[in-house]
């Protein structure tokens, strides 16, 4: 056995890892389906006209370059099992200064012009050396957040009082304004869930939380002012799904204006900005109970929804496999979960619970955001299905995230009597 | 919070469970309508040609460059690529494009050639639509029969319009699937093959039409007339060779044209045909047996008045005494023709006009024709017998009168005058021969027809007297009538003083008459002091037709 495998909790971190590595077997296997000879033949034409810097092209090679991904998770997965996580927690601080630090190179970009970051669909989320090496430091930025938070909170002075609390919440907005300006909006919505959880569960008191929650609550309709028109879009969306309000907000041009941000349009809707979300249900619907089958299908074969390798993923799979290729999916990522709320519950240091806590929710908020979008119930966002989608950063951290994981499991709790979780 | 997390799962799959199970039927069907891309194929439109095949309308196929702002990243990139390719200044294009206010469509160049459609369409963002445009090579020349189209293609007005379906052809639709960015990717189902429109062969002869467009032009300009008309048609057949109504318009460039001038008067316009009926009341005559050729008619010295009828003077204040039916048709005695109206009866002339064709459509093919107007021989009073003998009372199309001559021409056969000659696929291969049914009754007898014909009609142009001797050629015997009648006046009784429709109708040779001419020209002006009657104003146009014809025809016989 190798060594990253000893420890404690033996059966729960194995099931965790053959749930991971499911997951990770069928992303490559759908990224394959996706690049079957007829989709690929048309992607390739196209890329030919868009020009050398569209990846998305090469779509009958992509599995091939997810499983390399996959094999460097793997090594990541190791990797952090090689120090007890605890040193890692020294380090917490140092790693996350290094993000922030990668953060503010990529908005330095926005002044002076730095060669290795290219802009894409405006927004400037990667640093590339040559042509091998590209990276998302707002990925990498997840772990190494949620490790500086742990730290930071194994002291109870650090979220007992309301005042004590600008600490973490300063720890969680700093990277959160770097991201926000990249822009990575999804990112952004993904660090408040995991801030709240961890102070929950670290034992900060539920009505300061509620009070901070309230406030946001007040402040939402500032910052819903300050929207970009498509980003309201977006969130909008969910509702706008109804035919009833698309109704309403033509009739009404006000309700159109703060839903929008502009005049609503029922065609612009089905042709523009709901463009992406009715493609995905329709992909995920047409699947039906059982599916098409592994690579059958409309979908499949032809590019009638974009993005389907990374963030809509999971309609392609819906697709393939119906209503239970769906309960497996979400089968899959429930065994993680809880194999990761079982280390949080079985160890009793403050900082491995709560960075096993974060990882957990990190995972779950992805999972629920990522599906949710695909079938119209959360607002789309660029956050990919952990694992799954294709994506080399996303795959690393998310294998880091795991390795972690399995690195707190190993540790043997200080108190053998089980305390009650929560 | 696991209980939240559970809940979240939940509703996840409680809502791909609804999708799943409960919408998938509806799902499927929008996708199949998203996904499908209609591409429909427009057809070319049908030719017009002339009786020799020369064009008169054709589609000609006009390629369009486009650009496609939203997808052109760099435009000035795009701009220096295309530019060298179409010819034109880079920052040009560039504007074109940075300007376009709809991202997905910008013209660049219409009318490119092939070379620089293929060359211009290999780049990103730049597109070739090819579109029909309808040219008229000869302009205004025939433009009342050919009449023009839309700028989607629709035939509206002559030809154009009457024949539109055929021109038209029927456009093609596949139904492609279509991805993301609705490009096709591959045909679904044909729903129909494109099938280009049929060609149509008039009967005009683009030469006549020009002889008679020319001298028509000339006259109705020197006299400042408000419009005119001049038909010519083959005798035999009825067949039309020209058709022209001034002012006319250039099919090319309609939006641009005062309306008054897409009015064919030839076939919209109904008036009283004046002296230029008296031939055919007078045939009807002879046919009936109530004139004998020879018979002479008391002319009543000019004036002639009974109860019943009022009071009818000769033109000009001539005065008659005794003629024959030939001399009054020389010198267009009215009382003559009174009286030869009377000798016939309202029946009997209400018959004969009948069977001539007056008081309905000619049936040719274009739209708008005036019917005319001949009431019912119940609502004549004592006034319509003797009146419509000469022209009043009685309102008639060019086409009409056309025909009529036609009969006499033709010793008295029924004709049906027609404009379409065949139809044509695109190789020039025939259809369809469109040709009325060679008459076969006679309207009056043979005998009577080619007296009026040779005889009668003949001494208006050769006699001394004659009204019609400015129609006399060297070559050809000419045969025809003057007319000369007043308008009647739009808001009083009575007719006007200064406003008259000065015609000639006529032919020749008179021994085999190959074509019928009518020429009619609405308000000369006559305060130019130049004349006014059909047989100074329309009579010369005729002969100068009738010369240009009948030479040419020479060379190429119909």
């Amino acid at each position: 056995m190798y060594k990253f495998l000893t420890g404690w909790l033996l059966a729960v971190r194995l099931t965790l890892l053959a749930a991971t590595l499911a997951l990770l077997l069928l992303g490559i296997a759908v990224i394959y389906a996706i690049g079957c000879p007829d989709s690929s033949a048309i992607a390739l034409a196209k890329a030919e006209q868009a020009g050398p810097d569209d990846q998305t092209g090469d779509l009958a090679n992509l599995w091939k370059k997810q499983a390399v991904f996959a094999a460097m998770g793997m090594v990541g997965f190791i990797a952090v099992n090689l120090v007890n996580y605890r040193r890692l927690g020294v380090l917490s601080g140092g790693i996350y200064a290094f993000m922030l630090a990668l953060l503010a190179v990529l908005l330095l970009d926005k002044v002076v012009d730095i060669p290795f970051i290219p802009v894409i669909n405006n927004a400037r989320r990667w640093i590339k050396i040559g042509s091998a090496l590209q990276f998302q430091p707002s990925e990498f930025c997840k772990p190494a957040y949620i490790l500086a938070l742990a730290w930071y909170l194994r002291y109870r002075s650090n979220y007992r009082n309301f005042s004590a609390l600008i600490g973490p919440f300063i720890l969680t907005l700093l990277p959160m304004l770097l991201i926000l300006f990249e822009p990575d909006l999804g990112t952004v919505l993904l660090m408040m869930p995991i801030l709240f959880m961890m102070l929950f569960v670290a034992g900060a008191k539920g009505k300061h939380l509620l009070l901070i929650i309230l406030m946001a609550m007040l402040f939402s309709p500032l910052l819903w002012r300050e929207m970009k028109p498509y980003q309201r879009i977006r969130i909008s969306s969910v509702l706008l799904q109804s035919d009833w309000i698309q109704k309403k907000a033509e009739q009404y041009p006000a309700l159109g204006e703060i839903l929008v941000g502009k005049k609503f349009n029922a065609k612009q809707w089905e042709s523009q900005w709901g463009y992406h979300l009715t493609r995905s249900k329709f992909a995920v619907a047409s699947g039906g109970l059982t599916g098409y089958g592994f690579r059958q299908g409309p979908f499949i074969k032809y590019d009638f929804l974009v993005h389907r390798h990374n963030d809509f993923i999971f309609s392609v799979i819906a697709h393939q496999w119906g209503f239970l290729g769906c309960l497996g999916l979400f089968g899959l990522y429930a065994v993680i979960i809880s194999c990761g709320l079982e280390i949080a519950a079985h160890n009793s240091d403050p900082f491995g619970k709560l960075l096993a806590v974060g990882i957990v929710v990190m995972f779950a908020v992805e999972v629920i955001v990522n599906i949710g979008m695909a079938i119209g119930l959360m607002p789309i966002t660029g956050l990919t299905l952990p694992l799954v989608s294709y994506g080399g950063s996303s795959l690393l951290v998310s294998m880091i995230s795991i390795g972690l994981l399995n690195n707190v499991g190993r540790c043997r709790p200080f108190t053998i009597a089980r305390k009650p979780f929560e | 919070m696991f209980v939240l997390l559970i809940v979240a799962f939940l509703s996840l799959a409680g809502r791909c469970f609804y999708l799943q199970f409960f919408k998938t039927r509806d799902y499927i069907a929008a996708c199949d309508r998203q996904q499908q891309s209609l591409i429909t194929q427009k057809p070319q439109r049908g030719a017009i040609l002339d009786r020799r095949a020369r064009v008169l309308a054709a589609s000609n196929k006009i390629q369009t460059i486009f650009a496609e702002p939203r997808v052109i990243k760099d435009p000035k990139e795009t701009s220096n690529e295309l530019a060298p390719i179409l010819d034109m200044g880079a920052h040009e294009i560039c504007k074109i494009i940075t300007d376009s206010k709809n991202p997905g469509f910008v013209k660049i160049k219409v009318g490119a050639d092939a070379n620089q459609c293929s060359r211009a369409a290999r780049i990103y963002g730049i597109g070739v639509q090819s579109n029909w445009r309808r040219h008229y090579p000869v302009g205004s020349l025939a433009s009342h029969v050919v009449g023009f189209t839309s700028i989607d293609n629709q035939g509206l007005a002559g030809i154009e319009l009457q024949y539109d379906k055929e021109l038209g052809g029927s456009a093609g639709q596949e139904i492609f699937l279509a991805d993301a960015s609705r490009r096709p990717i591959r045909l679904k189902q044909q729903d129909a093959v494109v099938t280009d429109g049929i060609g149509i062969v008039l009967t005009l002869d683009s030469a006549i039409q020009q002889f008679a467009r020319a001298e028509l032009m000339k006259q109705y300009l020197a006299y400042q007339a408000e419009s005119a008309i001049a038909v010519i048609a083959d005798a035999k057949t009825g067949a039309i060779l020209a058709f022209v109504s001034l002012p006319d318009f250039d099919p090319n460039n309609v939006r641009s044209t005062k309306p008054n001038r897409l009015l064919n008067h030839a076939i919209n316009d109904q008036y009283e045909p004046g002296s230029i009926i008296k031939p055919v009341i007078a045939a009807i005559a002879i046919d009936a047996g109530v004139v004998n050729k020879n018979e002479k008619i008391f002319c009543e010295q000019g004036s002639y008045h009974g109860k019943g009828f009022g009071r009818i003077s000769e033109y000009g204040g001539h005065s008659y005494g005794s003629l024959t039916v030939g001399e009054i048709l020389t010198v267009s005695s009215n009382i003559g023709m009174a009286k030869i109206g009377q000798k016939l009866g309202k029946k009997k002339l209400y018959d004969g006009m009948k069977r001539f064709g007056f008081g309905q459509e000619t049936a040719l093919e274009l739209q708008g024709e005036a019917p005319g107007l001949l009431a019912p021989v119940q609502n004549w009073t004592g006034y319509s017998v003797t009146r419509i003998p000469f022209g009043q009372e009685i309102s008639v199309t060019a086409l009409q009168l056309v025909r009529a001559f036609c009969i006499l021409a033709n010793e008295g056969r029924a004709v049906q005058p027609f404009l379409v000659k065949a139809m044509v696929d695109n190789d020039g291969k025939i259809i369809e021969i469109k040709h009325p049914q060679p008459s076969t009754g006679f309207v009056i007898k043979p005998e009577v027809a080619k007296w009026i014909v040779t005889d009668a009609l003949v001494e208006v142009v050769n006699n001394e007297k004659g009204t019609g001797k400015k129609a006399k050629l060297e070559k050809w015997q000419v045969f025809g009538k003057t007319g000369t009648a007043n308008v009647a006046n739009s808001n009083r009784r009575g007719y006007s003083n200064t406003e008259f429709i000065a015609s000639f109708i006529g032919g020749a040779p008179a021994e085999d008459p190959k074509v019928v001419v009518l020429v009619s020209i609405r308000k000369p002006n006559v305060a130019l002091h130049k004349g006014y009657t059909g047989g100074t104003v329309a009579a010369p146009v005729v002969a100068g037709i009738l010369e240009k014809t009948l030479t040419y025809l020479e060379k190429h016989p119909l």
